[in-house]
């Protein structure tokens, strides 16, 4: 009987991360959509790629009512910006960086722009500015303009706390009625006075008349 | 001296242990009846017929079948402890201070509320783990939790079904499933950068 009782008992013990995120899963959805998550979990961790947020993007599906569909969608979604991040930053980030990462990939944010803020900010956290940006992205800054002001307030030396400023001043801004776009650009230009708007440096478009020959 | 002696005294012990006894019957009779009460001999068995000796079969197989479940849990473990766990790909990252975690207050007036909780990433989005306390005298909920480090995603429920964003959070991001949740980045800034 003590043989009974101790077995349990080390398993318990020495029971693995994952083998904890199945039972989350299997306790709060049904068996398919639980099924089909553990799937993901199980693919993301095999490329290396932090779980947990999967796990939790299913038990907030979950608490918010979405159906299965919806609920997977969400968690594939959640996985391929986690992978997304992860490439753009670079495979020395940390998984808090790799997760919110993710957050700015979903809210719309390039990798390109992921990848550029990792070159100005070689091993540094990220973590606060890919939150900034996708924290502008949700506030209705277009994900080309919060790339734009972001990366030049951290190429011209912002520490996390400036950036935490500026966007608490065009998050005023914006509720006082100015364009995101534009809200976000001004303040940025307190750090960079030279800085264009996304497309100012594109070539003029030329407008062709009907019937002119190229 | 004395060997004529001792000679003789060893001829008859061992005369009297060739001699047959022949027990009474009803000495027989019990002997056989206190054997045949004893548990049959324990056969000489080995590794895991020895360690389920005793078992049912059925139970046996739950055994086993934790057993191998443990052994994978162990591989699993070493791999987990080994280095650069937390690392993509394998390679070291810094890791934070071993400050204790802190403590962060959250709050929501909710006016005619019959009941507010906090709801996020760090309870596993559970909408009864962490009910708030309505302040004295007013409509303002509070909650006081421990966050680890990092970026936390939450949001209040009101009434057991109204999800509310946090109007006092510093960020907010998109959620997935058509609205946004408040961000709450614990020890970030993470010092000058």
């Amino acid at each position: 009987m003590r043989r009974l009782i101790a077995l349990p008992a080390l398993l318990a013990l020495l029971g693995p991360m994952e083998g904890r995120a199945d039972a989350r899963l299997a306790a709060r959805l049904d068996v398919a959509t639980a099924a089909e998550v553990g799937r993901l979990v199980d693919a993301a961790r095999g490329g290396g790629l932090p779980t947990e947020s999967l796990v939790s993007k299913a038990l907030e599906g979950e608490a918010k009512g979405a159906s299965s569909e919806r609920i997977v969608a969400a968690v594939r979604a959640q996985f391929a910006a986690l992978s997304e991040a992860r490439a753009a930053l670079g495979m020395t980030s940390s998984e808090t960086e790799i997760v919110a990462g993710a957050g700015a990939v979903l809210a719309g944010v390039s990798r390109d722009s992921l990848a550029r803020l990792r070159e100005l900010r070689p091993g540094k956290p990220l973590v606060v500015p890919l939150v900034v940006l996708a924290d502008l992205v949700a506030r209705k800054v277009p994900s080309g303009a919060a790339a734009t002001a972001v990366l030049a307030v951290s190429r011209a030396g912002a520490r996390d706390a400036d950036l935490l400023r500026m966007r608490e001043r065009v998050e005023r801004d914006i509720a006082d009625g100015m364009v995101p776009a534009s809200a976000a650009l001004m303040r940025a230009r307190r750090w960079a006075p030279g800085l264009r708007s996304p497309g100012d440096d594109r070539p003029p478009s030329v407008t062709r008349r009907p019937g002119a020959t190229p | 001296m004395n060997e004529p002696d001792e000679e003789g005294v060893r001829r008859q012990v061992e005369e009297a242990y060739r001699r047959s006894v022949t027990p009474s019957p009803d000495v027989r009779a019990r002997l056989l009846e206190r054997i045949g009460r004893l548990p049959p001999p324990r056969r000489d068995r080995v590794g895991w017929a020895r360690f389920t000796e005793g078992l049912s079969p059925a139970t046996s197989r739950v055994v086993m079948a934790a057993s191998v479940l443990l052994l994978a849990g162990g591989a699993l473990i070493v791999r987990a402890l080994g280095p650069n766990a937390d690392a993509p790909g394998g390679v070291p990252t810094p890791s934070g201070d071993a400050a204790a975690p802190p403590t962060v207050r959250f709050e929501l007036a909710a006016p005619g509320a019959a009941g507010v909780t906090l709801v996020g990433d760090f309870n596993g989005w559970d909408r009864f783990a962490t009910p708030m306390r309505r302040a004295r005298a007013s409509d303002v909920w509070t909650v006081s939790v421990t966050l680890g480090r990092g970026r936390h995603a939450y949001g209040f429920v009101v009434d057991g079904k109204r999800w509310v964003a946090d109007p006092s959070a510093p960020l907010a991001t998109v959620d997935g499933f058509g609205g946004s949740n408040s961000v709450i980045v614990v020890d970030g800034p993470p010092g000058p950068s």
